[in-house]
């Protein structure tokens, strides 16, 4: 139910996190003003708060609105977000251990550091720097349309519907810009206990509720009569399905503020520790996905959702179900689980992506920037790349905001090759890597609006013999096929990654 | 022995992408469980029996790094040792 009351909790809660935000700022004090300090938590952080800190980084919105969304509108095709998330940890094990200690051997920071190192190319490593901002923005814009959502469910009663999805926008936005100026990525940590305390009260009492209702049997009947494949793939699409978890797997990792996560543990071994536990999170994330067909047991939150115009819909299913299924000061709590869930890892991929625009971007420019002038310039970079987010809002309908972090993820598979090639060996061309990177972000993008017809985004799929599959994976596949050619013939000709201090004076 | 343990830990982190790659052997309705169909019950039932054997994967690779290290330690003393 939704009532004062709830809206009453929510408030309170979200004062209490927003304390405890400002207080994360002062909390192991280290010296805020450097860049090190605000975007990496000092890297002081153990197995325990890592494993908060990386819940509360790959378990956002997407999860909670965009996952159940697509779902709801599209059928079991966007169940993939459950086997990705179990390999792409299987990934993670394997390749940032790696980079790990070969950040910490070098002082690299930044993936684009590493590149810079191992290349020797400031054009790739602006580039690689470009690239991950660019992926980052989507992403952020899929958080904000979660906070959209929830805000969308408190107020709905409050007013005519456009007028609240906007002022919904709106407000969310505002939130966000304040929330991350405010604090590195410490704060977001110790907000990230009470948001994942929150979201698991939350997941727990709405799978109770559902499991003594006996809704998943009416679910099954009523959502069996749509025509929707909502239990099994058609055969179809089993190209698309693979493509779908095995592409966003491997993208994952390769996120900056991921990365950053990574670096930000103890150890080599934590990292992988932390990682090999983090499937089971994951049960959290399949059971809110199947709320995209459950919602058909709950009349009451069906009909909710049926009020709002579809390009929204999907969107207000799992908000739907917390206001009809559970009491109200319950929903209060759950929804500021669902809303935190969206602001955390917005600010925390900001900052990641502020962070590489200083460091690999900014600083090439200027290089003799004062510790001072690095965290200002990251700072300020942060809001500004928020409001570049907020137009990847306006490019899709928010029941669609999964296609958001799956194009975040063909742009962002980009740079595999120049990153985890790169860490297996150092045989590749540069230009090579270049004109790959080049080649794979021009034919996403392509690929994008061809699918959709130049239109709204609706679908990163697009059609090819063998039926539709991710076009991650092509354009990967371009990228890495002009790697290897362009190394080939690099190597033909002699062409070199010498270091100019290796050349001979 | 080192190349024992590589291997072990290659099977145990690519077990469950076999197991999820295999759509069609999963992709039914029955046997269903609690009214779940068995497409997504058998990828739940995968989430945490992957975290066993990740974890698994991870204790050996820590216990195969431990070692190598101790190799390399005791390999530079005995040069170092030659040397005096």
């Amino acid at each position: 139910m939704i009532d004062l009351l709830s809206i009453l909790i929510f408030l309170v809660l979200f004062v209490i996190f927003v304390f405890l935000g400002f207080y994360g700022a002062r909390w192991r004090k280290g010296d805020l003003t450097k860049l090190k300090e605000w975007g990496l938590a000092g890297g002081r952080l153990g197995t325990f708060l890592g494993w908060f800190l990386l819940g509360a980084d790959i378990y956002t919105a997407y999860t909670f609105i965009a996952v159940p969304s697509s779902l709801f509108a599209k059928g079991a095709i966007y169940f993939f977000a459950a086997p990705y998330v179990i390999i792409t940890y299987a990934f993670a094990m394997w390749a940032m251990p790696k980079f790990w200690k070969i950040a910490n051997e070098h002082g690299y920071v930044t993936m684009a550091d590493f590149v810079k190192g191992v290349f020797n190319s400031r054009l790739l490593a602006v580039s690689i720097a470009l690239v991950g901002i660019v992926a980052e923005l989507p992403y952020i814009a899929l958080q904000i349309v979660g906070m959209q959502a929830v805000l969308i469910a408190l107020l709905h009663g409050f007013g005519a519907v456009q007028t609240i999805i906007e002022f919904s926008l709106i407000i969310s936005f505002i939130i966000l810009a304040a929330f991350t100026w405010t604090s590195g990525l410490r704060g977001a940590t110790l907000s990230g206990i009470l948001k994942d305390a929150l979201i698991l009260v939350s997941v727990v009492a709405i799978i109770v509720a559902a499991i003594t209702i006996g809704s998943f049997h009416t679910a099954f009947t009523n959502a069996s009569a749509t025509a929707i494949h909502y239990f099994q793939l058609p055969s179809s699409l089993y190209n698309a399905y693979w493509s779908l978890f095995v592409f966003s797997a491997l993208a994952l990792y390769l996120y900056p503020h991921v990365v950053n996560a990574s670096l930000a543990q103890k150890s080599a071994d934590s990292v992988r520790k932390t990682a090999s536990l983090l499937p089971l999170y994951s049960i959290g994330l399949a059971f809110l996905a199947m709320f995209g067909f459950l919602i058909y047991g709950v009349p009451a939150a069906l009909s909710y959702v049926r009020s709002f115009p579809a390009s929204v819909q999907g969107t207000q299913v799992v908000p739907g179900l917390i206001l009809t299924m559970l009491p109200s000061w319950l929903s209060g709590a759950a929804l500021l689980g669902v809303f935190i869930g969206g602001l955390v890892p917005a600010a925390i991929m900001a900052i990641a992506a502020a962070n590489l625009f200083t460091r690999n971007i900014a600083k090439e420019i200027k290089p003799k920037m004062t510790d001072k002038e690095e965290t200002r310039t990251a700072q300020i970079f942060a809001v500004v790349f928020k409001f570049l987010a907020l137009g990847f809002v306006f490019l899709i309908p928010a029941t669609y905001a999964i296609q958001l972090q799956l194009f975040g993820g063909i742009l962002i598979l980009q740079v595999l090759p120049s990153f985890i090639f790169g860490m297996i060996t150092k045989k590749l061309n540069r230009r090579a890597l270049f004109f790959g990177l080049l080649t794979g972000v021009v034919s996403g993008i392509y690929m994008m609006e061809a699918a959709n017809s130049y239109a709204s985004w609706t679908t990163t799929l697009i059609g090819t013999g063998l039926g539709p599959v991710f076009i991650g994976m092509i354009a990967l596949a371009i990228n890495i096929i002009i790697v290897l050619v362009g190394t080939y013939i690099a190597n033909a000709m002699n062409i070199t990654n010498a270091l100019p201090e290796s050349i001979p004076s | 022995m080192v190349k024992t343990i590589d291997a072990i830990i290659a099977v145990l982190l690519l077990i469950p992408l076999v197991a999820l790659l295999a759509i069609p052997m999963y992709n039914s309705i029955n046997p269903k469980l609690g009214g779940i169909s068995f497409f997504y019950w058998y990828q739940i039932l995968w989430m945490p029996l992957s975290a066993i054997l990740y974890y698994v994967a991870a204790v050996l690779w820590h216990g195969k790094e431990k070692n190598e290290e101790r190799k390399l330690k005791k390999s530079s003393r005995r040069k170092t040792g030659r040397r005096s």
